[in-house]
């Protein structure tokens, strides 16, 4: 989620609403956002991935004023005729199709516009533009070239020029291979054997899209005119962007001058404000929402949100500020009635939804096993499923089984998850070896095991775990404890027979079978099992396969 | 003898010999300092945070919810494609999720649900949304990874049942490709309460302050939220009394009809949840997260039972 760090005095301006600083930050969050910081100077804005016209003081100061009832409704901007074009190659087709671009002029820049103009275009990079990939958005200083432009490809050493921030000319090969942003972006345009580029009339280039400006249109503080180009591979997207970077600078009284792309087989001119235009149903918007608004009330909650709106008996006419970009559905708008009617104004009713409440049955079978083990005086802990071979099976002893295992770990720790209780019950015991003995704990949990047959090829088995250690942990308590654990399962017929079990001493590890199944195992553990854990006293386990008792109905 | 030394018989432990025979009558007990300090007693007990996951699922059933669990191994399909969110988009990046080389390979549902799901990306499909607008790709839904969110297990749950009146819920683990930190772990758990039938935003909000009224929160307040796949969604904040602070604490929201309705779900469905470990930490006063993990013991069987 984006945080915008606007100048607090200057957004205080734009708003241009007298309200107390405490009341502001009460009532802000209301449009959907959170108040990060405020150091007096700088506010820290959390806005919503779905809200790039959000991403610039200019685009939250003109929310807020709508949002306050100050400037409701959709607001409207001018622009002015196109005078320039750019043409665009057929050559870009399949490589970066599309182009938007404007002319601004009346530009009046500080330190704060500027520092604003490159968050927001960061921003939208980010939101829009899947890292560049989608949008990309490079503003220049006009005054060094001139159209009509040309938006075309070229061979990677085809030709020279100065990318911004260094001194000599270089081939669009070499950037990629040299610049810092050539090499961070090259891999969206590698894979072709031409570049996109962008020229003015004189052959200047203006930007090797998605890559880099020229540093002959390098934007300063004296710059009083822009060439605005954006280019992608979706043309919505484009457009959306265009819109919520010059409807920013207008908002800054800066003049917007359209451009007219020209394609192989059509035109468009950019950018345009034209509103998307929806009809909506008031009486279904109540409905979502459980509300009961007036066709005028609905009305004035979306224009707090800036939409134009018009009432006609049922019929909402709903006019979308060409600045907004995430309107996907219907349901996008009751969101926005209810935010313009107000979260806190809602009156909350319970439905009437008659259910009954039910226990999945292995949660049942879990709280009895719980209940026993506390008896016995073990206490429970939890651990975490994620583990590592080392943990899991060397220190026990076994080799590597069958295990889910993690395509990209970030630390050597979690690799795997793990397909049984012991070895993290083991970890806990390591954990404690200095507190005073003894130690008694259990473990009710989920272990993966690979199963072919299922969808997504894992079966998840519910378990429970327990390991004692002190002094004279041996056989016989385990044993015990087993049998009462059995005995409190109302589980019978059930046979312990010799089990060989590398983490445990040969001889001293039993199985408890039933009909043939193996359903569980105890006893002394391994010597050697104990000291890889770093453990100076005996350790006696248990483990249990619950999910047996629900399938075989035992 | 009338002074110096008054010999008594004082006893301390009372024992079964004084019983029997009755020479009880004859002694006197020593009095004790009953401010004297004894040893502490570490009792065994249920695990705190199984304590909180307790009483949330006592909450849900008191509510009429169902318990449902569901793979913790899932496929991207039903973890992000079922729930609308796009191939492209950053939170199935690598550096969020934990995407797994064995299985490497999950099995997509039926060709219906998957063709209805796709057409809700490419086009909106059936829903008559604008979509996400671009190719979808059957070889990602497929890709495996440990579920980021309960919402999988969920949309699972909806997909089976379809028809109204559904009240469902799940507490269970999720995980994040993160490191362990005071306040960060890889797995931790989520719980996730839905509704289906004839119901509203209204009654979302309706059944929060419901819910969260017998956690003991019974100041809340709502903001807008956000989350890929509800619209409207929403924020829970609430007011804790031991701080003198809101603090968030969940999301909900109405699952989009580019969610529902390619699964054939028609009602409304209403969807909140919220993380446990924070909740329990808030109500213990604990500062890091891996107090419930990476277990002291007897810290552990220090804390308290009744929170």
């Amino acid at each position: 989620m984006p945080v915008i760090s606007i100048n607090y005095k200057d957004f205080r301006e734009l708003l241009d609403i007298e309200m107390s600083q405490e009341e502001l930050f009460e009532r802000m969050p209301m449009i959907g956002c959170d108040i990060e910081d405020f150091n007096g100077e700088n506010l820290d804005i959390e806005f919503f991935p779905n809200r790039p016209d959000l991403y610039s003081v200019e685009g939250i100061a003109r929310a807020f004023r709508a949002f306050f009832g100050k400037e409701t409704g959709l607001k409207g901007y001018d622009l002015d005729d196109a005078i320039t074009h750019m043409t665009v190659d057929k050559s870009v087709q399949g490589v970066r199709d599309f182009v938007v671009a404007c002319e601004v002029s009346g530009v009046e820049l500080t330190d704060d516009i500027i520092q604003s103009l490159m968050a927001l275009q960061e921003d939208l990079h980010w939101a829009l533009g899947r890292d560049r990939k989608k949008v990309a958005i490079g503003v220049h200083d006009s005054s060094k070239v001139k159209g009509p432009y040309r938006y075309t490809t070229v061979k990677p050493d085809e030709i020279e020029f100065v990318p911004l921030d260094y001194m000599v000319p270089m081939t669009p090969g070499e950037i990629l291979k040299e610049h810092p942003k050539g090499i961070g972006y090259a891999h969206i345009i590698d894979k072709f054997d031409r570049y996109p580029i962008i020229f003015d009339s004189k052959d200047n280039v203006l930007s090797l899209p998605p890559i880099i400006n020229g540093e002959l249109t390098r934007v300063t503080g004296d710059t009083t005119q822009f060439f605005v180009d954006i280019t992608g591979t979706d043309e919505f997207l484009i457009n959306s962007a265009l819109n919520i970077l010059t409807t920013s600078f207008a908002e800054r009284g800066f003049k917007i001058r359209k451009v007219k792309i020209k394609y192989e087989d059509r035109e468009v001119v950019t950018p345009d404000y034209k509103p998307m235009e929806k009809e909506m149903s008031i009486s279904y918007i109540n409905k979502k929402l459980g509300l009961h608004l007036q066709g005028n009330e609905m009305a004035g909650s979306l224009a707090r949100m800036g939409y134009g709106v018009e009432v006609n008996g049922d019929v909402l006419k709903i006019k979308v500020p060409a600045y907004r970009s995430d309107i996907l559905h219907h349901m996008d708008f009751v969101e926005d009635v209810a935010i313009g009617f107000g979260y806190d104004n809602f009156s909350p009713e319970l439905p009437q939804v008659l259910t009954t409440g039910k226990k999945h049955p292995l949660e049942i079978l879990g709280e009895k096993v719980r209940q026993i083990f506390l008896g016995c005086g073990i206490t429970e802990v939890m651990t975490l499923m994620l583990t590592n071979e080392r943990d899991a099976f060397s220190k026990m002893g076994l080799d590597e089984s069958d295990c889910v295992k993690i395509k990209n770990p970030i630390t050597e720790d979690h690799t795997i998850l793990r397909n049984s209780m012991l070895p993290n019950l083991m970890g806990v015991l390591r954990i404690n070896k200095h507190r005073e003995l003894p130690h008694r704990i259990f473990e009710v949990g989920d272990v993966l095991q690979l199963d072919d047959g299922s969808e997504v090829g894992v079966k998840k088995v519910r378990k429970v775990g327990a390991a004692i250690t002190h002094t004279k942990a041996n056989f016989s308590e385990i044993k015990t404890i087993a049998i009462a654990f059995l005995r409190d399962m109302a589980i019978d017929g059930y046979k312990i027979e010799r089990l060989d079990n590398p983490s445990f001493i040969g001889g001293r590890c039993a199985g408890i079978s039933l009909g043939g199944d193996v359903l569980g195992f105890f006893g002394e553990l391994n010597p050697e099992t104990v000291v890889n854990f770093e453990l100076e006293y005996p350790v006696i386990g248990f483990e249990f396969d619950l999910g047996k008792i629900i399938e075989k109905n035992i | 003898m009338e002074k110096g030394i008054e010999i008594t018989d004082e006893v301390s432990q009372l024992t079964h010999e004084h019983l029997k025979t009755g020479s009880y009558k004859d002694k006197k007990f020593r009095q004790y300092d009953v401010d004297t300090i004894v040893p502490e007693l570490l009792n065994a007990k249920m695990h705190p945070l199984r304590n909180i996951i307790e009483e949330i699922r006592d909450i849900f059933l008191q509510m009429g919810f169902q318990e449902i669990q569901g793979p913790m191994a899932e496929s991207s399909f039903w973890n992000f494609d079922a729930l609308f969110v796009p191939q492209d988009h950053p939170a199935r990046e690598m550096q969020d999720t934990f995407y797994l080389e064995r299985p490497g390979v999950a099995r997509l549902p039926d060709n219906e649900t998957v063709d209805a799901v796709k057409s809700a990306h490419e086009d909106g499909g059936v829903s008559k949304s604008v979509g996400w607008r671009y190719k979808w790709n059957s070889d990602m839904a497929r890709t495996t990874l440990l579920r980021t969110h309960t919402t999988a297990t969920t949309i699972r749950a909806l997909a089976e049942r379809k028809k109204a009146p559904i009240k469902v819920f799940s507490v269970d683990r999720v995980f994040r490709n993160e490191r362990i930190t005071y306040k960060h772990i890889p797995e931790f758990h989520q719980c996730e309460g839905i509704v289906v039938g004839q119901v509203n935003f209204n009654n979302l909000l309706g059944i929060l302050k419901e819910f969260y009224a017998k956690m003991g929160f019974e100041k809340v307040r709502f903001r807008p939220g956000f989350f890929p796949y509800t619209e409207p969604s929403l924020e829970v904040e609430v007011f804790f009394e031991e701080k003198g602070k809101w603090l968030e604490l969940g999301g909900a929201g109405i699952f989009r009809p580019e969610v529902t309705e390619p699964l054939g779900i028609t009602e409304p469905v209403l969807a909140w949840g919220l993380g446990l470990e924070r909740l329990a930490m808030l109500r213990l006063n604990l500062n890091d997260i891996r107090v419930f993990y990476l277990s002291d013991i007897d810290e552990l069987r220090r804390l308290p039972v009744r929170l």
